[in-house]
């Protein structure tokens, strides 16, 4: 089975403190300074697909797994643990644009990635990263290949070369279905997805090989005319001010704040709202 | 003839009071251990013996006649304030042990800004104690990365150290006076005075102990004037370690005081630089203090600094980042022990000191040990972050897999054997094993060796102040 | 030129996305009228071959509804009858539900239909060439205005603004009737079946809620403020990693990724302030935060602060409304003559 997980390097924005938050002439945000991760939700997509790997290779048959992501070299760090990791291929689109806001951008080019001689029967990715918020990749990409995507993916199992179990978290629950490949899988909050560790052994039998690069441009070329490839234009970017009035009760015990906080505020908003 | 279980609880309980004594299985459990067997803890396994009682003590003269009742009785008592130690200092290895637990005692008795000394009691967490400092003025200048968790006693007690160490030093240069309890249950005050010749300066009986020798009740420190305003952040990349000991020895060698000098290898450092520092070392600095002075040190490691052609200077911005979310709270604990679970995958840390003509090669030899010795290792790396005029610190960090092997046996699978080579080397090239962790329960071992013929010394403080060996069994001393 | 709502009334929450459908027209209602001419607009409801009645959509300000009878609700279904009903003329703007659902409906649509989407808008302004929206981005840190320039424009409201709407009561409907429940096409689907069923979400409708956040650890933990929570008549409500962690069941989960709720009260316990997290209490008439860090971004977004062990001031705080409603229980009785 060929699975594909996308992933995306992006900002640790919850490190950025109050006042680190400017906003450039050109609506770019200086994210440069904090530390990076993979998203979240492509995370658990990366540790869904190996453990998926797992699942076949203990059933006796194989599973080859890549890893695609765009952007600068910031990314080629994680695809060298990747590749120590088991993905077989991990490549890197090399694009200098400003795909915050474009999530058309970014499917035509996991697509026409896709197009390119890439076998492939299932895609993993993030539901949506913390830059554009724009939770869009998937569905787009799922259009684009003509496949079906099952959104919100919270585990995978192994059934069979062409079939697998989804569980997904659904407007009406948590289901779970037995598909057919070939789909795209849009991964959400899947609990227990943490991505593993390499080895520095493992890592080293990856050797010093930089990461592979594809230029976007050479795979945008092979967009089908008419596809859009952009995404909403940014206008304007503000900082959302959650200040409340943060009242501080102070005292020497647990106790007597515990004390102050229901007689002076609890007690009577209780009442007030029949609590 | 030994207490039984239930007789020690209600020993115990006619002393504090049966609110004070807690015998909840759960809590007896987590308080058979400390962060070092953390990896059984979250599977659930525990191998040490499970304490007879945990007593929240309340008072010095509480402190004092729980001690007694222990030495009377031949039990183990195991000394404990924030519960954040590394090296199994709180591991309880006696059979119905008690956990005597000073958070309770957590009043800040005076913070005296004439004389620049702040008193408190063991339990008061330092961060408590920073802030209200702070909020006048003042600082403690000891920021251990367990200062949201970590309480006075205890930081006393494993004579801890801090961020800003290089221009505040240790908490032995902190600490002006102390009250202690010892097992006999004499109290014993030392005063608060700028210096004294009266003979040995028994503050260091005392600092240091572990539990092994008594029990701090009481801690006079220290404080400064805060001045964060005039802080100079100075961040580099560099090729290699060994330039960057020599960059470290000349900013000291020269006089210079920064609060920050810190040193981290490519790989210790990925985890907080990768973004930046492109597998390349970084050396940090911070010059802080009156502004004049401050400005001064700064120029003067710039200086030093530029005459290294491999360094290369970074945004201040990416180093304040940094340094924001240098320290270690509950959340970050929380989400530590949820991903050791699933991804099997656990760090731990070693650290140690040296003269500066050894510690390079003790830096290249460990981490090219482990990393050839120990199977599984996913990370090794360090960083120096405390220098002195005659040498510097070395913090290892060793992270691994846990693979084939029972929750149980990670420690002697790897944990154990890692920390054995750095030991093991530091003390054979003539540095000491332990820099600012304690020896606690599992560097007895080499204990001998790290004193030699000063063993003496050592010994005849245990056999002294608790003859009948019953504070915390098998700490500093082997069981 | 026309816009079309489209709701599903196979999802379990289909009553609140009507509210919501109700609320986000009647918002953009003077926007709403230029495109639609008067009080036009079209409503799309899909329901269930299963269901036992039509759909109810009381209230909703429409005069035009169609109704689409699907075999079962599945997103490839749902798709191919809208691209059906929608290729030949489309409309210039299609508002789905701020569900999943609506989301995955909005944006493959457009993909389809060929125009351009926007997903969990807070509003939009129309001009005459493009749509300019307002959402939250950056995690939730930012407020974000963005415009889409290509016809079909398709968007769904983000959750949790537009909750209670004021529903018409006077319109008379124009029902118009399609069954699509010979579309069956979705072969990639072998087998299905609920694990557990969203029946109503608690926690969307919680007066009261204790959410706890990164700094709370351990199954255990959770369970016992679970029990607390019950025990002072509130939900619990718990942060990602916690949630990621399996120590809770997802639909405990709050923030922008869970439910946003909103409540009149908010007991945040060792809450940090990551603005994802906050999205989901931030509708809080007041929040009262307990954290040992007093410089965490919770203090200054909350009403009330105490900086403490959360788990002491909660123990502290079950006793004294205990106590305070046994006191109350003992006043109703007779005091004794003294």
């Amino acid at each position: 089975m060929y699975i594909l997980t996308c992933f995306k390097v992006v900002p640790d924005l919850d490190k950025l403190s109050g006042s680190s938050w400017t906003i450039d002439d050109q609506l770019n945000i200086e994210t440069a300074f904090v530390s990076k991760m993979i998203n979240p939700y492509d995370e658990s997509a990366l540790e869904i697909a190996l453990q998926l790997s797992d699942q076949i290779t203990t059933s006796g048959t194989t599973a080859e797994l890549s890893a695609i992501t765009i952007g600068n070299s910031q990314a080629d760090l994680y695809l060298k643990s990747l590749r120590a990791l088991g993905y077989k291929k991990a490549c890197r689109i090399n694009c200098s644009i400003d795909l915050r806001f474009n999530p058309e951008y970014i499917a035509a080019l996991i697509g026409a990635y896709i197009k390119q001689n890439n076998p492939c029967d299932l895609i993993l990715m993030g539901r949506q990263s913390g830059e554009g918020d724009n939770a869009k990749t998937p569905f787009i990409t799922a259009e684009i290949i003509g496949w079906p995507c099952i959104a919100d993916v919270l585990k995978v199992d192994y059934i069979s070369p062409k079939l697998i179990s989804v569980t997904n978290l659904t407007d009406n629950g948590i289901l779970r279905q037995t598909v057919k490949l070939p789909c795209l899988l849009a991964v959400g909050n899947a609990p227990n997805s943490h991505l593993r560790v390499p080895t520095l052994k493992t890592i080293k039998t990856v050797g010093n090989e930089p990461a592979r690069v594809i230029e976007d441009k050479n795979l945008i070329k092979f967009v089908k005319p008419g596809q859009k490839i952009n995404g909403a234009k940014l206008l304007g970017l503000e900082l959302i001010d959650h200040t409340r009035q943060g009242i501080i009760i102070e005292g020497n015990s647990a106790e007597e704040k515990a004390l102050l906080l229901y007689n002076n505020y609890l007690k009577g908003w209780l009442a007030d709202n029949g609590l | 003839m030994a207490l039984t279980r239930e007789n020690i609880v209600e020993g115990l309980e006619e002393i504090v009071g049966q609110e004070q004594v807690i015998t909840d299985e759960a809590v007896l459990r987590e308080s058979s251990v400390d962060r070092f067997r953390r990896f059984e803890e979250l599977h659930g396994v525990f191998t040490q013996p499970i304490p007879a009682a945990v007593v929240y003590v309340h008072t010095t003269e509480e402190t004092a006649a729980v001690l007694k009742f222990a030495n009377d009785n031949m039990i183990n008592i195991v000394p404990r304030t924030g519960h954040t130690a590394t090296e199994g200092g709180l591991e309880t290895i006696a059979e119905n042990s008690v956990v005597v637990d000073g958070s309770a005692m957590n009043k800040i008795i005076k913070i005296d800004t004439y004389n620049m000394q702040a008193t408190c009691q063991c339990g008061t967490p330092l961060q408590v104690l920073e802030d209200q400092l702070r909020e006048k003025g003042f600082t403690t200048g000891h920021s251990p990365q367990s200062k949201p968790l970590a309480q006075m006693g205890g930081l006393v007690a494993t004579r801890s150290i801090g961020q800003f160490s290089t221009l505040y030093g240790g908490i032995e240069d902190m600490v002006v006076g102390l009250e202690a309890v010892f097992p006999n249950g004499k109290i014993t005050k030392i005063k608060n005075v700028p210096r004294r010749a009266a003979g040995p300066d028994i503050r260091h009986v005392v600092i240091g102990n572990e539990g092994a020798l008594c029990f701090i009740t009481e801690v006079t420190v220290k404080i400064y004037k805060y001045m964060p305003e005039n802080n100079i952040l100075l961040g580099y990349t560099l090729d290699n370690m060994k330039t960057g000991f020599e960059i470290l020895r000349e900013v000291m060698v020269n006089g210079y005081k920064p609060s920050v000098a810190r040193l981290y290898d490519p790989e210790d450092g990925a985890y907080h630089f990768s973004h930046f520092a492109d597998g390349k070392c970084v050396i940090i600095f911070m010059a802080e203090g009156p502004e004049k002075i401050s400005a001064a040190t700064a120029e003067a490691i710039e200086a030093i600094v530029a005459k290294y052609d491999e360094c290369q200077k970074v945004d201040t911005r990416y180093i304040q980042t940094w340094f924001d979310h240098l320290n270690w709270d509950a959340s970050n604990v929380a989400e530590e022990r949820a991903e050791i679970v699933e991804t099997k995958n656990i760090g731990n840390t070693t650290e140690i000191s040296a003269n500066w003509d050894i510690i390079n090669s003790i830096y290249e030899t460990c981490v090219e040990r482990i990393r050839n010795e120990i199977p599984d290792m996913t990370l090794v790396g360090g960083h120096s972050s405390h220098s002195y005029i005659n040498g510097t610190n070395l913090y290892f960090v060793h992270y691994y897999n846990v693979v084939d092997c029972k929750p149980e046996e990670e420690i002697t699978k790897y944990h154990r054997p890692i920390k054995k080579i750095i030991v093991e080397e530091t003390i054979k090239a003539g540095g000491s094993m332990c820099h600012h962790h304690g020896v606690g329960k599992h560097r007895t071992d080499w204990i001998r060796d790290e004193y030699d013929t000063s063993y003496y010394i050592l010994e005849t403080l245990k056999k002294s102040f608790d003859p009948k060996g019953i504070m915390n069994r098998g700490t500093i001393f082997p069981a | 030129m026309d816009f079309k709502y489209i709701l599903n009334a196979c999802s379990a929450d289909y009553p609140a996305r009507l509210s919501e459908a109700c609320a986000f027209i009647n918002a953009h209602l003077k926007i709403l009228s230029d495109i639609g001419k008067g009080t036009a607009g079209e409503a799309i409801i899909f329901y269930c071959h299963s269901a036992d009645r039509e759909p109810d959509f009381t209230g909703l300000p429409l005069q035009r509804i169609k109704l689409v009878k699907l075999n079962n609700y599945q997103p490839e279904l749902a798709l191919s009858a809208l691209f059906s009903i929608e290729k030949d003329k489309p409309a210039e703007l299609y508002i789905f539900s701020g569900n999943q659902t609506g989301t995955e409906l909005a944006v493959r649509f457009s993909c389809r239909i060929g125009g351009s989407s926007l997903v969990d808008i807070d509003k939009f302004e129309l001009h005459d060439s493009h749509l300019e929206c307002y959402k939250s981005v950056y995690s939730g840190y930012l407020k974000g205005r963005l415009i889409l320039d290509q016809k079909p424009y398709c968007l769904t409201p983000a959750r949790g603004i537009y909750t209670a709407g004021d529903k018409s009561d006077d319109i008379i409907y124009r029902i118009t009737k399609l069954d699509f429940e010979d579309l069956t096409n979705i072969n990639f689907i072998k087998k299905s079946e609920y694990i557990s069923k969203q029946e109503n979400n608690q926690l969307e409708q919680a007066g009261f809620i204790v959410a706890a956040g990164r700094g709370v650890k351990g199954r255990a933990e959770i369970g016992r403020l679970e029990n607390i929570a019950t025990e002072l008549g509130a939900q619990l409500g718990v942060s990602r990693p916690v949630a990621m962690n399996a120590w809770a069941p997802l639909d405990r989960l709050l923030g922008s990724s869970g439910t946003i709720s909103r409540p009149e009260i908010c007991l945040a316990l060792a809450v940090s302030g990551s603005a994802a997290f906050y999205a989901g209490i931030e509708k809080s008439k007041y929040i009262i935060a307990v954290n040992t860090d007093d410089h965490a971004p919770i203090i200054k977004a909350a009403d009330i602060v105490i900086i403490d062990d959360y788990k002491k001031i909660l123990d502290e705080l079950v006793l004294i409304i205990k106590r305070d409603k046994e006191l109350k229980g003992n006043a109703g009785k007779a005091l004794p003559e003294v």
